[in-house]
């Protein structure tokens, strides 16, 4: 890992040491939300939740992205990008089982190895 | 540990005793070679299981004429033909790290499903906070708990056709 995403990572490691910011992070991997919304969901005055926002903003793990009918309206949505280190981690372990027990049927299957057994 | 699993399946033609036996008692002969999946890349390498709960799972090999063995893991559920589970460990994982895996072996109209899932694997992420200068120990089991419980959901997300 380079240093810069070293860095990154650091970011997002430091805005999810936060309570209030993890429950934030799993609302919106539900859907996207309006600030209102996750404010009252998480019952948190506008003003608090509005920080909370920028510190998982600059992290990278949330964007906002305004609404075309009402410019004041924000919608923010979790930035998979920021995640994706631990996902592409789990998909080389995935990729190795996958691998191994591909390896097994071959194995299993194998009418020699069945012939063996018979005999 | 909820959701920091990797989980693959395979349905194999044999039936769940005989796919159980093959999976433990032949492992070294389907246990795929090379530096990626053994600790010695050599073909005089031996991979063997125990079979019974404490059983070790571990590695043999020589190099240039000395005998080393590796343990891998210790069988922690021995129940032919449905269930295994053992630990595993790297050789390069630290001494509290464990992860844990379990095969499952189910009976299906034309033979057995294996399902391997490797659990515990948000302690072996490679951006463990410890590397980041972020020592706190509450801290690193905190994150890791809460990459446990988040891992299923992030990937469901990532994986999920945009809106």
């Amino acid at each position: 890992m380079d240093r810069s995403s070293e860095i990154e990572l650091s970011a997002a490691f430091g805005a999810l040491s936060d309570a209030s910011r993890r429950q934030i992070i799993r609302l919106l991997l539900q859907k996207p939300r309006r600030a209102g919304e996750l404010a009252e969901s998480i019952d948190m005055s506008p003003q608090a939740l509005s920080r909370h926002l920028r510190v998982l903003r600059k992290a990278g793990l949330v964007s906002e992205q305004g609404i075309e009918r009402d410019a004041r309206v924000r919608i923010y949505r979790v930035h998979e990008t920021a995640f994706q280190p631990v996902l592409d981690f789990m998909a080389q372990v995935e990729n190795l089982w996958q691998r191994q027990l591909q390896a097994f049927k071959d194995f299993a299957e194998n009418p020699r190895r069945a012939g063996r057994l018979k005999a | 540990m909820s959701g920091d699993r990797a989980r693959v399946s395979v349905a194999v033609a044999v039936a769940p005793a005989e796919a159980f036996d093959i999976f433990t008692g032949d492992i070294d002969r389907w246990w795929r070679r090379g530096l990626k999946f053994r600790h010695s890349a050599s073909h005089s390498g031996l991979l063997c299981i125990e079979p019974k709960v404490g059983g070790r799972l571990f590695e043999s090999f020589d190099t240039d004429g000395t005998p080393h063995v590796v343990d891998i893991g210790c069988v922690r559920v021995w129940e032919p033909p449905r269930c295994l589970k053992f630990t595993w460990r790297n050789i390069n994982f630290a001494p509290h790290e464990h992860t844990e895996v379990e095969v499952q072996f189910e009976p299906t109209a034309s033979g057995t499903l294996v399902t391997v899932t490797h659990s515990g694997l948000s302690a072996l992420r490679p951006d463990h906070p410890a590397r980041h200068g972020l020592q706190d120990a509450e801290f690193c089991r905190m994150m890791g708990l809460w990459w446990g419980e988040q891992m299923s959901s992030l990937r469901m997300h990532c994986a999920a056709p945009r809106s």
